[in-house]
């Protein structure tokens, strides 16, 4: 493995953080990793905390997320005490370390059972990167260090990586093999087991290699756009995506042309990409589906499901299927109804409720008929949320039921009088995680008459005084000597 | 007597009312250019728009400095292009302008719409700038109408549908308006129209290379009015003014630089130059000089300035100082000489002579209006006739040798069409003297009548009553009025069904001829259900997507803007087709066997070469198809490598298949097209363009398959690299066998 200089920040931090705080030990640790057909992967950390010091003292414990580079891919991280299911509040410290504030001090060796659930992208990578056949399993492999880095002394600990029980059309999840120090598989559970490791030992890294062959899509860019018109009565939606399938690639990185034509008839399994769905509002109109070069001619929208459970779906065929490795960048959108979203308060503030991110689901399904895969959405790694208000409204903020943080831009479009630009309320998020995707956040602004009518006033303004300077100029003589028509037309 | 509408004279009524008419052709104009846009999608058309459009968003993006200097190494690799040195910038700073004005006012509009509605509304424009053409030569009446022709004129519709951004879109405008002011500047002598036409000139002479028919039409003019003894100051002034002004501007054009000084194309008008300032000072002589002296003098000077003025242009084309004429325009003398010198201009469709059925289907009733235009024009003959004559001629004769200079005759074969229509309905709309010419017959004969009524009286009843009648009939009043206004409806009425017709025809040609993209093709299901056939913007855009942003691909040059404007990847060869000898290469690569191919195109740093092939849709328009002009390109060049006979079997067919002459067998070509296609078409399967049977087991072990779109249409190939062995491609896929199974058995 190469050494990368994060890894020796962290050993220089761990060692640095261990001489410190040694009065406080993981009595007990044991680690869930989840494997699967989703594009995250899921860890769960319950440890047991306990003050050895003599006096009640500690009232933070220190979380490292894991190395550099395992912290790139970090989404989200959450502490609940275990015993009250209480959740207890986390903020970086630094770009390495996370503190969690327990509440009151602990007692001399009082001890304190925590859930640290973590969610991370791109940690179970294609394994061999390439697939001989286009249609043979798609092989993963998750690799990590086996012992947790903790500020503190950890006397007990061990790793349990389960694969995710979900089960789809193209054969589910299954373990292939897994190598590491202590490893094992729990004949009952499935799950393969590293440890228990006691203090003082070591064990390395550990590997699990196993079959998906669901739709893993990786969501490399990912940037929804709100447009608010009150005159218009619209609120504009779009979203520009850049995705890439994270799947194996396939040989030479080409596709069989002739295999292709012919799984249209057998609908054999390929892994290639074929569509995306997107839930749409039942009220959009005007959906668009377009990338740098044009519209993208195959698309659909339809209701799927029955009764009450029936949801309308956007379907997006992108130009080419996507085989591992390859990219498809486009842009999708439609307007809906601004009342379905937009409530004006007593105090006359208006505020905007709206989904903070859409869920992109991808299917390698030939078939024809609509349908929306019941497999979880692509991992998004970047994603950038606009509200674009309108022209005057002002005392912005944005409130969301999770930690995101919003910057206001302006920007001008369609004709707004110099001067007054549009508030644009800008959410940027990194590796987002799935309990994001489905949340509203609300946009709250002032938004006066005075303002809404600023623009068709201008207009106005503009053509009469143009109207004026037309009338003026037209009354006026620029030549030397009076017109021959005009002599003409005085004479009859 | 005049009668007040809503307080207006009849004077503003006709004002009022041809501003409004003017409006609505600009609407019918620029609507019925719509049909692409309504059918597909706000795209840029065929293959030069894409480049142009490519262009226009370097020039908003970097600016117009970085647009000028603009060298771009991703075209001709790996020679490389300077672009803004080698194009005319006239449409891209327009639409730069454009975008960048409604930026200003905050309008966030696409670059691509502003160059997809560029065409369409310059053709608006182009409607009024006639209306002011047939205005000034004849009268409002004939500029309507001839606006109304030229917005709908399929001739002028072909080359500005919306997406078709190319440089005529706006040349055509600009062609007329120039020509508008040339013709005012001559009616009046004016310089200010002088220096304005000068000034049209040069946004003509930036925007497209047809700027060569003004300089050397209006020279022409010139000419033949000294000719026909028609020089006046008022000839002097708006030539002289517009010489010198439009060619200074002119050669602040990179492109066009110091080509008025030197090239043959511009020789006549500097000729002409030359000759009406001898004019001027010989007239200026003949007030100071008796009329015998004078006589002598003139004819001495125009004898010594024949032998001199000829003898230096044959010395100076001689010694090349004078550039000859472009092969272009060799090929408009003579229509079979670019098949036997240049073929890379023989083999583009639109510079094929005109077939006779084109005129009537690009100009349907105006075709035959124009010589009616002609000899009205004649029976007036002012100095602006003596131009729309010439003009009609030469129009006519250079859209005979060459289709796509149709464009070019529309314009004139609507303002004929307009004068020729207005003259008729002068005459045959006039009911006022009808009316009266009918009431005066009726009041004469009214007499005449009551005589012949005493006469019968007087003569008895001997006389048959049904005689009588008969003479009664066609002596009455009414009789006389209808009979005096009779001719004239039928005439007015046939013309009426004549312009509905054609507006009729305009409409069908427009949408079912000119509103295709040709980048993306629709079909119909037998159900009547609309196909969208996307084919080359799915290959153009995985290329864009999944391969190295440095990648180059070769293709034939057909496809060389279109890869650079969707693909944006490097290209050997495009439609710029300046380099033959490139060009002669990639004809070679195609060809030649796959052992040669390969080691050219490595020479070339190639890593993808895409080819069209129509065979399972049908689509005649592929590169199989065209495959013999890449032969005959390369044989120009490579005389040594091949020949286009070796290419046809010993039947002398051009074949496909296991029917094919080896030669073409082996051809790259061949070869990339029909790889693994007989295993989707099975055993029994043929191509559907060449209606042949597949080939069976072709090999290919230098190049491999990377990419294939849905109908087959276009397909990419990677050039493999070196055999980490050493070994050669053969070898290796001897060893390791084919990439990918076939598991489906017939």
């Amino acid at each position: 493995m190469r050494l990368h200089p994060g890894h020796l920040l962290a050993l220089v931090a761990l060692l640095g953080q261990q001489t410190v705080v040694a009065t406080l030990v993981n009595s007990n640790l044991i680690r869930t990793v989840t494997l699967g057909a989703s594009a995250y992967v899921t860890e769960q950390i319950g440890v047991v905390v306990q003050n050895t010091d003599t006096h009640a003292t500690h009232t933070s414990y220190r979380v490292w997320a894991g190395d550099a580079a395992k912290l790139e891919r970090l989404a989200s991280l959450h502490v609940h005490e275990r015993k009250s299911g209480r959740e207890l509040p986390v903020t970086k410290k630094d770009d390495m370390e996370y503190v969690v504030t327990l509440g009151s001090p602990l007692a001399a060796g009082e001890k304190i059972g925590l859930s640290i659930d973590m969610v991370y992208t791109q940690m179970a990578q294609p394994a061999p990167a390439t697939n001989v056949g286009q249609e043979d399993d798609q092989r993963w492999a998750w690799d990590d260090q086996l012992l947790v880095a903790s500020p503190y002394a950890t006397r007990k600990q061990k790793t349990v990586v389960s694969l995710d029980g979900n089960t789809n059309s193209n054969g589910g999840t299954r373990l292939v093999r897994h190598e590491g120090a202590r490893g094992s598989r729990d004949p009952d559970t499935g799950s393969v087991v590293f440890g228990p490791f006691n203090s003082g030992d070591t064990a390395g890294r550990g590997r699990v290699v196993f079959v998906s062959n669901a739709e893993h899509v990786e969501a490399t860019g990912l940037q929804r756009e709100y447009f608010v018109s009150h005159w218009d009565d619209t609120l504009h939606v779009s979203d520009a995506c850049d995705v890439r399938n994270a799947g194996p690639s396939t040989p030479g990185g080409a596709i069989d042309g002739v295999q292709r034509m012919m799984s249209r008839f057998t609908g054999a399994r390929d892994h290639l990409i074929k569509s995306f769905v997107v839930h749409v509002p039942g009220t959009a109109r005007e959906a668009f589906f377009v990338d740098a070069i044009g519209n993208v001619s195959t698309s659909a929208i339809g209701t799927v499901g029955k009764r009450q459970k029936a949801v309308h779906v956007m379907q997006l065929k992108p130009r080419y299927p996507l085989a591992g490795g390859w990219r498809y960048a486009w842009r999708h959108g439609y307007r809906v109804p601004l009342g379905e979203h937009l409530r004006r308060a007593t105090d006359g503030r208006f505020h905007l409720h709206v989904p903070f991110i859409e869920r992109l689901v991808a299917s390698s399904s030939s078939d024809k008929h609509l349908a929306v895969p019941d497999h979880s959405a692509a991992a998004v790694l970047d994603y950038e949320l606009r509200v674009t208000l309108p022209q005057g409204a002002c005392n912005v903020e944005l409130r969301a039921p999770f930690e995101a943080e919003y910057r206001i831009e302006h920007a001008k479009h369609y004709l707004d009088a110099p001067g007054v630009a549009r508030p644009v309320v800008v959410v940027s998020m990194r590796n987002v995680p799935p309990a994001v995707m489905g949340q509203n956040v609300v946009v709250s602004y002032d938004y006066s008459w005075a303002a809404m009518w600023l623009k068709p006033a201008a207009i106005a303004a503009c053509v009469m005084g143009l109207f004026v300077l037309a009338s003026v100029v037209s009354r006026l003589q620029f030549g030397l000597a009076p017109a021959a028509s005009k002599l003409k037309s005085k004479a009859e | 007597m005049a009668y007040k509408v809503f307080g207006l004279t009849a004077s503003d009524q006709t004002s009022l009312l041809r501003i409004a008419i003017l409006g609505l052709i600009s609407i019918v104009a620029v609507g019925s250019r719509l049909y692409s846009v309504i059918r597909f999608e706000s795209v840029i058309h065929e293959f030069d728009p894409w480049f142009n459009y490519r262009t226009t968003r370097y020039l908003v993006d970097n600016g117009f400095d970085k647009f000028w200097n603009w060298f771009d190494e991703t075209a001709w690799y790996p020679l490389g292009r300077v672009v803004g040195g080698t194009l005319y910038p006239g449409i891209m700073v327009t639409s730069a302008t454009i975008y960048n004005a409604l930026h200003l006012v905050n309008i966030p509009v696409d670059i691509r719409n502003v160059c997809v509605f560029l065409a369409p509304a310059f053709s608006a424009l182009t409607a009024l700038a006639t209306y002011q053409l047939g205005k000034e030569v004849k009268n409002a009446t004939a500029g309507l109408l001839a606006a109304a022709f030229i917005g709908v004129a399929p001739g002028y519709i072909s080359r500005s549908v919306a997406g078709s951004y190319d440089n005529e879109g706006i040349a055509i405008f600009l062609l007329v308006f120039t020509f508008f002011l040339w013709l005012r500047s001559v009616r009046l002598g004016s310089a200010l129209y002088g220096a304005l036409t000068a000034i049209f000139y040069f946004y003509m002479v930036s925007a497209w290379g047809g700027y060569v028919f003004i300089i050397n039409l209006i020279p022409l003019h010139v000419f033949a009015l000294l000719v026909m003894g028609r020089y006046s100051n008022r000839l002097y002034v708006a030539y002289s003014t517009f010489y010198v002004l439009g060619t200074l501007a002119s050669m602040q054009i990179p492109f066009v630089g110091f080509q008025p000084t030197f090239t043959s194309e511009h020789m006549a008008a500097l000729g002409t130059f030359g000759l009406i300032q001898l004019v001027a000072f010989a007239s200026y002589v003949r007030t100071l000089v008796p009329s015998d002296q004078f006589r002598m003098l003139i004819r001495l000077s125009i004898l010594g300035l024949f032998v001199v003025g000829f003898g230096g242009l044959v010395l100076l084309t001689m010694t090349k100082v004078i550039a000859p004429w472009t092969g272009r325009f060799y090929s408009l003398w003579d229509t079979a000489y670019a098949k036997v010198h240049i073929p890379i201009i023989a083999s583009v469709s639109e510079h094929q002579p005109t077939a006779w059925p084109n005129f009537f289907f690009d100009l349907n009733m105006l075709i035959w209006l124009l010589p009616a235009g002609i000899y009205f024009s004649f029976r007036e003959l002012s100095d602006n006739h003596v131009f729309l004559i010439l003009y009609s001629l030469f129009a006519a004769y250079f859209a005979g040798v060459m289709v796509r200079l149709i464009l070019t005759l529309t314009p004139i074969v609507c303002v004929m069409a307009g004068v020729a229509m207005a003259n008729v309905f002068e005459i045959y709309l006039d009911f006022s003297k009808t009316k009266a010419e009918a009431e005066n017959m009726a009041v004469a004969t009214a007499p005449a009548e009551k005589e012949k009524e005493k006469g019968k009286s007087q003569g008895g009843a001997g006389e048959p009553p049904v005689a009588v009648a008969a003479k009664t009939l066609y002596e009455t009043a009414g009789f006389k009025r209808f009979y005096a206004l009779f001719p004239k409806i039928v005439v007015v009425a046939n013309f009426l069904y004549f312009l509905c017709m054609f507006q009729w025809h305009c409409s069908w040609i427009t949408s079912s001829a000119y509103s295709s993209p040709s980048v993306v093709l629709a079909s119909r299901g037998p159900d009547g259900s609309h196909h969208i056939i996307d084919d080359f913007r799915e290959a153009y855009y995985w290329l864009q997507m999944n391969t190295k942003a440095d990648a180059k691909v070769l293709s034939w040059w057909d496809y060389g803007y279109q890869l650079a404007g969707m693909a944006d990847r490097t290209t050997l060869v495009d439609n710029n087709t300046w380099n033959n000898t490139h060009i002669a290469t990639v004809g070679k690569i195609l060809a030649s066997d796959e052992d040669t191919a390969y080691e050219l195109a490595r020479r070339h740093d190639v890593d993808y070469v895409l080819v069209v092939f129509g065979g399972m849709l049908g689509y005649s328009g592929d590169d199989i198809n065209k495959f013999l002009w890449m032969i005959r390109i390369a044989q120009g060049v490579y005389p040594d490598g091949f020949k286009e006979e070796d290419f046809y079997n010993a039947a002398g067919e051009y074949a496909i298949g296991d029917t094919a002459s080896p030669t073409m067998r082996r051809s790259l070509m061949h070869k990339l097209c029909y790889y693994r296609f007989h295993e989707v078409m099975g055993p029994q399967g043929f191509d559907r363009v060449r209606k042949q049977k597949l080939p069976k087991d072709i090999t290919l072990d230098n190049f491999e398959e990377a990419y294939t779109t849905e109908n087959w249409m276009v397909r990419i190939y990677k050039v493999k690299d070196l055999d980490n062995y050493g070994r050669s491609h053969h070898a290796v896929s001897a060893f390791e066998g084919p990439r990918f199974k076939n598991d489906f058995v017939f």
